[in-house]
């Protein structure tokens, strides 16, 4: 019964839209009828630019997931295994982790120009610092007990990385991408809508500029889609990967 | 072949002050031996361990390692299993031999094997978590033992365990044990336990431990614990008892901690 | 000052971010939905302007700082926006009675689809006789090598325009420039740029051209490394390139529309005086610019008479037909307010 409760809620306020908007009683200007966004995202979906567009945000997504995410990662066991390095960086991490990535952008657009590298630099710093102090995060909570073991049967470098630390922190790394993708793709369309000829945030921005709100919408779907489905992934990639996670 | 304690002190620096957990300690251990610590909660024994593995290094004082090769294999079995949680159980087993830099076939036939002489053989592909507090003792001690270490440094590890399975896995330890006969240094509060496993009770004093005495159980080897009363090491029990009873009793009265 | 840039640039798109959240939410702003009906008593009534901090839109806060709107009876609340975007929803909405939104696709496909909101005066409008407000520019080395003495030599080039630039006046002007030369947008790469980074983008040879409005023109020039290679008035002379747009309640009541527009009109007039001190520093005072740079820089020519060059915007409109983004034309009576002042 309660599967089906989301669901229905959905198709009740969407049929309340159409009628609204159809009779009316809102702007259709503002609030086209689901039925028109729905051709629109049809229309889209068929069209070569979209594909193209969507290309180009999942490029810089991507791009920017790995790279950022991938140095959060490792600067994140770096600073969990080594002390000094985690009293050295955690104040500089401090302070930068709460900046607005977005507001760097003119900066970022100067040093790296004002290329894909700028765009992808932003998501990518984006992507940073969420893996980077979840991977810290979990390495410190990896149990006392098992650093002793580790310690006491001669764990160190690589082994101590591979078979400890790594899968210790794993399950708040894989939170963390998880924060790191859905921050990326906010950050990345947000800097299309800045400066991008090419890509969701590029449409958005044109569907005001030519007030096609159905445009608008239609958009709006295709990237909580793209949210839903990266969690989707990063669920199943979970389970997956911690079989050992039905309980501590 | 012996292990040599030299006056052994160890404090540790918290916010509440230096807590001094060793005071003075000394005594020797032999190949072979199965030596049991008991004392009152919070006397040093667990630090003791750790010293003698080497997970920490102690304030002033010595221990000895005389014939082992250098430094010799200690391996530690912790109170609550510490199995990894992200390992099998077989992954788990194997982890002092991958440590040790043996090759995978090798290390999982030891580990199954070692399995297999517990009965657990059918568990080696399961999660720790899918296994019952007793099983994952029992894969924490076949993970010390397969390392075939030369000094076996147990820290309570049946303290968890009720009662019937206690019983059980002390049997087992034993002859586990007797198979090569590692020195064992082995940390219980539980007085009977301490005398039906060990050659030798070191009686330890509370806080700040020290060695207050030895007591040797009259029981041979190999010893058969079945379910069987042990009328014999009455005297021994009561021996200790004495000896730690003023202890426990200050502990359990409301005292003020001074630094 | 880059500071100031970057935040503004920030602000830009949390200002669409938020209408589209408000939008979705179906929660417009709730404030007073505006202007009763105008019973020209003693009591003035209440407008909402919207206004940008760009030169252009100075005029506003003149017309206000000089009492000329309170002279006509109106109380009006000048609205500080950042983005020209937000301005368009907000006239048709009626949260704001007056503005100049950007003269985009938007603003015409709005009014195609029943919109209430019409252009009603003149602002920016080029001039073949006054300076330009809009202009390309280059490196001055690459010109100096020739590298630009005729538009066809415009084939490949990387040109930087403002955010969205392509589907607007910039892309428009562009785009006429290249048909001189026989070429089209295709021939070249138009980069949005936002304004804190489009000097130096041209500066360290990200771009090759660059569409540049003032003030930035001015600053860029008094480092004596940049050309101008044309203008948007010599490219599109008599183009009305923005205007001032009246929302729903001026359009019901357009007795108070001729009252705002003769404020408006008479603060136009102290406008053309020049840059006096006055003028100077209201508009100073309105952009957050420095008063030096104020007095240096092009100031956008209004029309003294209040009149929008209707032919030149359909000329536009059939521009941005051509491209995609208009469904149809919207005709001069459907878009221009008619009647508001003597001289239409």
């Amino acid at each position: 019964m309660e599967r089906w409760l989301p669901p229905a809620l959905l198709l009740a306020g969407l049929a309340l839209w159409e009628v609204a908007a159809r009779a009316g009683w809102i702007s259709a200007l503002f609030f086209p009828p689901p039925s028109a966004i729905t051709l629109t995202l049809l229309r889209m979906l068929g069209s070569v630019d979209f594909w193209a567009g969507l290309g180009s945000t999942l490029m810089r997504l991507t791009a920017g997931v790995l790279i950022g995410g991938g140095a959060g990662l490792l600067l994140g066991w770096l600073m969990g295994v080594s002390r000094p390095l985690r009293v050295a960086l955690a104040p500089l991490v401090a302070a930068l982790h709460p900046l607005p990535k977005l507001a760097l952008f003119p900066i970022v657009l100067v040093i790296l120009g004002i290329g894909e590298s700028s765009k992808v630099a932003l998501v990518a710093l984006t992507a940073f610092f969420p893996m980077l102090l979840n991977t810290l995060a979990g390495v410190q909570q990896i149990d006392p007990t098992h650093w002793e073991v580790a310690a006491n049967y001669g764990a160190t470098g690589g082994k101590l990385l591979r078979r400890v630390v790594l899968p210790g922190s794993l399950p708040m790394t894989l939170t963390g991408l998880r924060l790191a993708v859905n921050g990326a793709l906010v950050v990345t369309i947000a800097i299309e809508m800045l400066s991008a000829r090419q890509g969701l945030g590029a449409t958005i921005w044109l569907a005001w500029q030519t007030l096609r709100t159905e445009d608008l919408y239609a958009t709006l779907v295709v990237i909580g889609g793209l949210g839903l489905a990266s969690n989707q992934l990063l669920e199943s990639a979970t389970r997956l990967l911690l079989p050992w996670k039905g309980k501590p | 072949m012996h292990l040599s304690v030299f006056h052994i002190t160890k404090a540790f620096i918290s916010p509440r002050g230096t807590i001094s957990a060793l005071a003075d300690v000394t005594f020797t251990a032999f190949q072979g031996e199965f030596v049991a610590l008991v004392g009152p909660s919070g006397c040093g024994k667990s630090t003791l361990l750790r010293l003698v593995a080497g997970l920490l290094a102690p304030d002033s004082g010595q221990i000895d390692f005389t014939g082992w090769p250098q430094p010799p294999k200690r391996r530690l079995v912790f109170q609550d299993h510490a199995l990894f949680p992200w390992m099998t159980v077989a992954d788990n087993v194997a982890f002092g031999l991958e440590m040790d830099g043996i090759d995978r076939t090798d290390r999982r036939q030891r580990a199954i094997a070692q399995l297999e002489s517990m009965g657990l053989a059918g568990f080696a592909d399961h999660y720790p978590h899918e296994l019952s507090g007793g099983m994952k003792q029992r894969a924490a001690i076949a993970r010390a033992f397969v390392t075939q270490p030369d000094i076996l440094l147990m820290d309570e590890p049946l303290r968890a365990l009720d009662a019937q399975t206690r019983l059980v896995i002390q049997e087992e330890l034993l002859s586990l044990w007797e198979r090569r006969r590692p020195l064992v240094l082995y940390v219980t509060h539980d007085i009977e336990e301490a005398l039906l496993l060990a050659d030798r009770v070191l009686v330890m004093s509370g806080r700040p431990g020290q060695v207050r005495a030895e007591v040797t159980p009259p029981l041979g080897r190999p010893r058969d614990l079945t379910g069987r009363a042990h009328p014999e090491i009455e005297e021994s029990k009561w021996q200790i008892w004495k000896l730690l009873e003023e202890d426990v009793r200050r502990q359990i009265q409301p005292q003020r901690v001074t630094s | 000052m880059l500071l100031e840039k970057i935040v503004t640039g920030h602000r830009n798109l949390f200002g669409v971010a938020m209408i589209t959240l408000m939008t979705l939410a179906g929660c417009m702003p709730i404030n007073s939905p505006v202007a009763p009906p105008a019973t020209p008593t003693a009591a003035l009534v209440p407008v909402r302007v919207g206004t940008l901090p760009f030169i252009s839109n100075a005029i506003l806060k003149l017309a206000e700082a000089e009492g000329y709107f309170a002279e006509q009876g109106l109380d009006v609340e000048l609205v500080l926006f950042r983005s020209p975007n937000e301005l368009t929803p907000l006239l048709i909405k009626g949260e704001l009675d007056a503005a100049a939104p950007g003269l985009t696709a938007g603003f015409f496909n709005a009014i195609a689809k029943g919109a209430r909101i019409r252009a009603a005066l003149p602002l920016t409008s080029f001039s073949p006789t006054s300076c330009s407000v809009v202009s390309y520019l280059a490196r001055q080395s690459d010109a100096a090598n020739g590298n630009y003495d005729s538009f066809a030599q415009w084939q490949g080039v990387n040109l930087g325009v403002p955010p969205a630039g392509q589907e607007g006046m910039p892309g428009y002007l562009t785009d006429m420039i290249l048909q001189q030369a026989g070429l089209t947008l295709k021939d070249v790469t138009l980069t949005p740029l936002d304004t804190s980074i489009q000097g130096e983008a041209l500066r360290s040879g990200q771009v090759d051209l660059l569409y540049a409005v003032e003030p930035l023109t001015t600053r860029l020039m008094s480092d004596g490394d940049v050309a101008v290679l044309t203008t948007g008035a010599v490219v599109a002379p008599d183009l009305t390139a923005s205007i001032v747009a009246f929302g729903p309640a001026f359009l019901d009541n357009p007795d108070m529309g001729r009252r705002f527009a003769q404020a408006y009109l008479k603060a136009v007039r102290q406008y053309r005086e020049g840059k006096t001190a006055r003028n100077v520093a209201i508009i100073a005072a309105h952009t957050g610019l420095d008063p030096a740079l104020v007095k240096a820089a092009c100031w956008v020519d209004i029309p003294p008479e209040g009149a929008i060059n209707a032919d030149s915007i359909m000329a536009y409109q059939r521009w941005l037909q051509a491209q995609g983004l208009l469904e149809q034309l919207v005709l001069p009576e459907n878009f221009i307010v008619q009647g508001l002042v003597e001289e239409n």
